[in-house]
C-alpha cells in the first residue's frame, strides 16, 4: 500500500526543551468563574454541565467540550482518543501538556469517556517513546504512537476506523481542563507554542484565553525583522497583522517568520507527490488539470468532497501550486452541480 | 452602380480571406497531404498549385451554378466527379509546362482529384453563394494554397539542396523531405496566421 | 515590526522544481567527467555551448511572450546537457547548437515552455539532428587511440563503429559486455559509462527526481525483447547484455523519461516505460539508424495521453460520480 501523508521536518525540539512557562494574565481579563467540585462518581450529565460551566473548549477545533461530548454520545462513539501530539511541525503544546500533566490528562479522558458513553479510551502520542512514557505513568490508559507523516491525526483516525471502531478525537488540554473542572478548578487557559526564525526563545507558554497575541509573541523575544506572524498552524493557519487579537482555545501556536517561504510557481511537473501525500484519496493533480482545462468535468473531480483541508498537497508540491485551493474550488463546483441536478 | 461596386468589394474581401486570413491550409487545416508529402521543391509546388487552380475553379463555378438544384447528399459525389474530370486537362497542362513533373509527384498529383479544400469549398460554400463570390473564393483559395506550398517547399528545398528550382548543389542538411518537417513548418505558419488574425480582431474591436 | 499577510502554508518541503532539476544537472555533470579526462576540455565546451544556446532561446521566447526574463528554473540546462551527452565527442560544435535550437524553439517554446511540453525537448532536438545530419551523428572517435581533441574547430580523428552499429549489421561487437560498463567504446559522449549512469539513476530515484518504475519497465521490456529476438547469434543473456549496454538505451531510460512528458500514475508510467522500451527495440530491428532511442521516446510521448486515458478508465476516473 502506498503510504499517504508527507514527512515534514519537525521543528519541536527547541520548544520542548523547557517546561511550559505560565505567562501572567492581563489585568483587563475577568477572573475565571468559580465552579463547584463534583462528587466522586458523578454521572455523565453532571460531567457535561461541569464542562459547560467551566467554558472548556477543545483546543484543536475550538468547539465547546460539552457540545462535543454530547455529539459523541449521540453518535454512540466507542473509542475516545486523546490527541497528545501536534501534527503541525512547529507546534508542540499537546506534547508538552501530555509530558507535564499525564495523570490529569488520563483522569480527564476517563471523565470525558464516561460523559459520552465511550467504552474505550486511548491516548495518541507523537512517538513510541512518548507513548511508552505516558503508559509508564498512567497504567490504566493505553497509548499509541501517531506516526511521523503529516497529517498524522487524519491518518491515525483512518487507521483506527479501519479497525472497525467508532473513534473520535478530544484534545489533551480539554481533558486536563475537564479533570480540573470536576475538582472545582476553572482553568481558562491554553498552551500556545511560540516558534519560528523570528523569535529568539522558542517555547510553550500557558496563557489565559483572551490574552493578546502580541503578549504571547513578546514572551518569545521576537526580532525586529519579523514580517509574518501566523497562528493556528504552519500549514493551514492564518497570518495576523493586528497583534491585539485575543488568543482563543484553538490558537495553538504563534509562528514568527523573518520572511515567508516563497516557492516560485511553475506548471505541474507530474511528480505525483500530491497524490501520495493526500490522506483522503483525492488526486490533486487531476483536479488541478481539470480546472485548468477550463471546462471541468464533475465526474473527474472525484473524492474532492472528502478533502480534509490538511494542505499536505500544497506543502509537498515542488511547483508551488495551491492545490488545496484547487480542490476546494472543485468541491464547491461539484456541490453546485449536485444541487443543480436535484432541482 | 453602387451595388456592383459593393459586390466587387465583397468579392475582394472573399478573395483576401481565401488567400490569407482564412487560408484553407493554415486556418482550416485542409489540403495538408500535398504540402507535407510533396512540397519539397519549388517545381513540385508550382505544379501542384497549377493542378489545384485548374481543378478548383471550374468545379466550384459549376457547383455554384447548380446551386440548390443539386441536393445536399449528391454534392460530395458531384464534386469528386467534376474534380476527376477537370484533373485530366489539369494534368495535361502541368505536364506540358513542367515535363516529368507528374511522375515526380507520383500519388500526390492523382490525389489532387480528391483534394479536401476543393471538396469543402465546392460542396459547402459554392452552392450557397453567387457566382462572383464562388469565383473569388476559388481564386483566393488557389492563391492561398499556392502561397503556402511554395513557401514551405522553398524552405525545404533550400535546406536540402542549397538552392531553388533545382539550382542547389549542397544543402545545409538532410531529412527535411520527411513529412515531419512539413508539419512543423505548417504549424509555425499557422501560428503566425493566427497571431495576425488576433491582431486584426483586436483592431476591429478598438474601432468599434 | 512591519507585519504582512500571506496565505498558507508557511513552510514547504525541501523538494522544489529547482532541486529536482538541480539533481538532474548534477547527475549529468557527473557523466562529463570521464569524457573530459579522456578527450580534454572539448566535452565541457560542447556542454557549455549547448546550455548557453538553450538559455538564450529561453530568454528570447520569454521576452516574446512578454514574461520579462523568466529564468526561474534550470530546465534549459538539463536540455542542453542531455543533448550534449547524446552527441559524439568529435561532432562539430554547431551540431549540438542546432539540436538545442530545435529543442527550444520547436519542441518547448511553442507548447508553453517548461512543464507544458508533451514531447521531451532534448529527444526532439537529437531526433532532428539525427534526421538532418546522420553522418555527423554516428561518426565516433576511435577509443583505441586516446587523444585530447581540439577544443574548437574540426576534429579529424580516426573513427570507429559503435557497438550499436555492429549489432545493426548483425555482427557481434568487438568488445566484451563487461568492458562496456566503463564506457571505453565508440559511442555518444555520455551514454557509454553504464556504471556511472546506474549510479546517477540511483541518486535520482532516491531523491525522487526520476521515477524508478519507468526506467525499470523500460529496461525490462528492452531486455525481454533482446532475449526473445536477438540480433546476433548468441545466447539470450549475451544478447541482453549487449543490447542494454550499447547505444544510448540505458542513458535514455534514465534521463529521457522525465516526469513532465511522462505520466502521473505509477501504472501509467510502467506502461509508458515498457512501451518506450519495446519501441526502441523495434527501431533497433527495423529502423534506418543504429540508434533509435530518441524516436522511441518521442513516439512514447505521443502515446502518453492514450495510456493516461486508458489508466483513468481502468481506475474508474472517467465517468464515476461517486469515486
Amino acid at each position: 500500500m502506498i503510504p499517504h501523508g508527507v514527512r515534514l521536518e519537525q521543528q519541536k525540539r527547541a520548544s520542548l526543551k523547557n517546561e511550559i512557562v505560565s505567562l501572567p494574565s492581563p489585568e483587563d481579563l475577568p477572573a475565571p468563574p468559580k465552579i463547584k467540585p463534583l462528587k466522586k462518581g458523578a454521572a455523565a450529565p453532571r460531567i457535561l454541565s461541569a464542562a459547560e460551566e467551566a467554558g472548556i473548549a477543545d483546543e484543536f477545533d475550538g468547539m465547546m467540550l460539552e457540545r462535543k461530548l454530547s455529539l459523541f454520545a449521540s453518535r454512540k462513539t466507542e473509542l475516545l482518543v486523546a490527541c497528545g501530539f501536534d501534527e503541525d511541525p512547529y507546534t508542540s503544546g499537546a506534547e508538552a501538556v501530555l509530558r507535564e500533566s499525564a495523570e490529569d490528562v488520563a483522569e480527564g479522558l476517563w471523565l470525558a469517556a464516561k460523559a459520552c458513553g465511550a467504552k474505550e479510551r486511548l491516548v495518541a502520542a507523537s512517538s513510541r517513546r512518548e507513548a511508552r512514557r505516558f503508559a509508564a505513568c498512567c497504567t490504566g490508559t493505553a497509548a499509541v504512537a501517531a506516526g511521523n507523516r503529516y497529517p498524522a491525526r487524519t491518518l491515525l483516525m483512518q487507521k483506527l476506523r479501519r479497525g472497525g471502531k467508532k473513534a473520535e478525537w478530544i484534545g489533551v488540554q480539554a481533558c486536563a481542563a475537564l479533570g480540573a473542572a470536576v475538582r472545582g478548578e476553572c482553568r481558562n487557559e491554553t498552551v500556545v507554542t511560540v516558534a519560528g526564525d523570528g523569535v529568539r526563545r522558542w517555547g510553550n507558554f500557558r496563557v489565559r484565553i483572551g490574552t493578546p497575541v502580541g503578549d504571547v509573541l513578546a514572551a518569545g523575544k521576537p526580532e525586529k525583522r519579523v514580517c509574518l506572524v501566523a497562528v493556528g498552524s504552519s500549514v493551514t493557519g492564518r497570518t495576523v497583522t493586528d497583534l491585539s487579537l485575543p488568543v482563543t482555545a484553538a490558537t495553538r501556536c504563534v509562528i514568527a517568520l523573518k520572511r515567508p517561504p516563497r516557492v516560485p510557481a511553475h506548471p505541474c511537473v507530474g511528480c505525483g507527490r500530491c497524490a501520495r501525500a493526500c490522506p483522503a484519496g483525492v488526486l490533486p493533480w487531476l483536479v488541478y488539470r481539470e480546472l485548468e482545462g477550463g471546462s471541468p468535468e464533475a465526474l473527474r473531480l472525484f473524492h474532492v468532497e472528502d478533502c480534509v483541508g490538511c494542505g499536505a498537497c500544497h506543502t509537498v508540491c515542488p511547483s508551488g501550486i495551491d492545490l488545496m485551493a484547487a480542490v476546494r474550488r472543485a468541491a464547491g463546483l461539484k456541490e453546485g452541480r449536485d444541487l443543480h441536478e436535484t432541482e | 452602380m453602387d451595388d456592383r461596386r459593393l459586390y466587387f468589394r465583397e468579392a475582394g474581401t472573399i478573395f483576401w480571406n481565401g488567400m490569407l486570413f482564412r487560408n484553407p491550409v493554415l486556418a482550416g487545416a485542409l489540403g495538408l497531404y500535398p504540402v507535407v508529402a510533396a512540397g519539397c521543391g519549388m517545381r513540385n509546388a508550382t505544379a501542384l498549385s497549377l493542378l489545384f487552380l485548374i481543378i478548383a475553379l471550374p468545379t466550384q463555378l459549376l457547383l455554384c451554378l447548380a446551386g440548390m438544384l443539386l441536393p445536399r447528399w449528391a454534392r460530395p459525389a458531384a464534386v469528386l466527379l467534376l474534380s476527376a474530370v477537370f484533373y485530366l486537362p489539369a494534368a495535361r497542362a502541368v505536364e506540358w509546362l513542367f515535363p516529368g513533373s507528374l511522375a515526380d509527384l507520383g500519388m500526390a498529383a492523382a490525389l489532387m482529384a480528391c483534394n479536401s479544400i476543393v471538396y469543402a469549398r465546392a460542396s459547402e460554400y459554392a452552392p450557397e453563394h453567387i457566382l462572383l463570390a464562388a469565383a473569388a473564393d476559388a481564386a483566393g483559395c488557389s492563391v492561398g494554397f499556392a502561397g503556402v506550398i511554395c513557401l514551405v517547399s522553398a524552405l525545404r528545398e533550400y535546406w536540402l539542396t542549397g538552392g531553388l528550382w533545382g539550382t542547389g548543389v549542397s544543402g545545409i542538411g538532410e531529412g527535411l523531405d520527411a513529412p515531419f518537417a512539413g508539419f512543423l513548418l505548417l504549424g509555425f505558419l499557422a501560428a503566425l496566421m493566427r497571431q495576425v488574425n488576433i491582431q486584426r480582431e483586436r483592431r476591429y474591436a478598438e474601432v468599434e | 515590526m512591519k507585519l504582512s499577510n500571506a496565505s498558507p502554508p508557511f513552510l514547504h518541503t525541501d523538494v522544489t522544481v529547482m532541486s529536482m532539476l538541480g539533481d538532474r544537472i548534477f547527475a549529468l555533470c557527473a557523466l562529463l567527467v570521464i569524457p573530459t579526462v579522456r578527450y580534454g576540455p572539448r566535452p565541457l565546451v560542447m556542454a557549455g555551448l549547448s546550455v548557453l544556446i538553450c538559455l538564450v532561446c529561453e530568454l528570447l521566447t520569454g521576452l516574446m511572450r512578454k514574461e520579462g526574463v523568466p529564468v526561474t528554473e534550470w530546465s534549459f540546462a538539463v536540455t542542453g546537457l542531455v543533448i550534449t551527452m547524446l552527441m559524439p565527442v568529435n561532432a562539430p560544435l554547431w551540431l549540438p547548437c542546432a539540436a538545442c535550437l530545435f529543442a527550444e524553439l520547436a519542441a518547448k517554446a511553442p507548447f508553453g515552455g517548461f512543464g507544458r511540453t508533451p514531447f521531451n525537448p532534448a529527444a526532439a532536438g537529437v531526433a532532428f539532428a539525427t534526421l538532418c545530419w546522420p553522418k555527423q551523428m554516428f561518426s565516433y572517435v576511435d577509443p583505441a587511440e586516446p587523444q585530447w581533441l581540439p577544443v574548437w574547430g574540426e576534429c579529424s580523428v580516426h573513427t570507429a563503429q559503435s557497438a550499436a552499429a555492429y549489432l545493426k549489421s548483425g555482427l557481434k561487437p568487438d568488445i566484451l559486455p563487461f568492458d562496456m560498463l566503463w564506457g571505453d567504446m565508440a559511442g555518444p559522449l555520455g551514454t557509454g559509462a553504464a556504471l556511472v549512469i546506474g549510479a546517477c539513476a540511483l541518486l535520482l530515484f532516491v531523491r525522487r527526481a526520476a521515477h524508478a518504475e519507468t526506467t525499470l519497465c523500460f529496461l525490462a521490456a528492452a531486455a525481454a525483447l533482446a532475449a526473445l529476438f536477438p540480433r546476433i547469434a548468441c545466447s539470450p543473456l549475451t544478447s541482453v547484455k549487449y543490447e542494454l549496454l550499447s547505444g544510448s538505451l540505458f542513458f535514455c531510460s534514465v534521463f529521457l523519461m522525465d516526469p513532465v512528458s511522462s505520466l502521473h500514475t505509477a501504472a501509467g508510467r510502467c506502461i509508458y516505460g515498457a512501451a518506450a522500451g519495446g519501441l526502441l527495440m523495434a527501431f533497433r530491428h527495423f529502423g534506418a539508424y543504429e540508434q533509435g532511442a530518441v524516436f522511441a521516446v518521442l513516439i512514447a510521448n505521443a502515446l502518453s495521453p492514450l495510456i493516461s486515458s486508458a489508466v483513468g478508465r481502468a481506475r474508474g476516473w472517467e465517468g464515476s460520480v461517486y469515486g
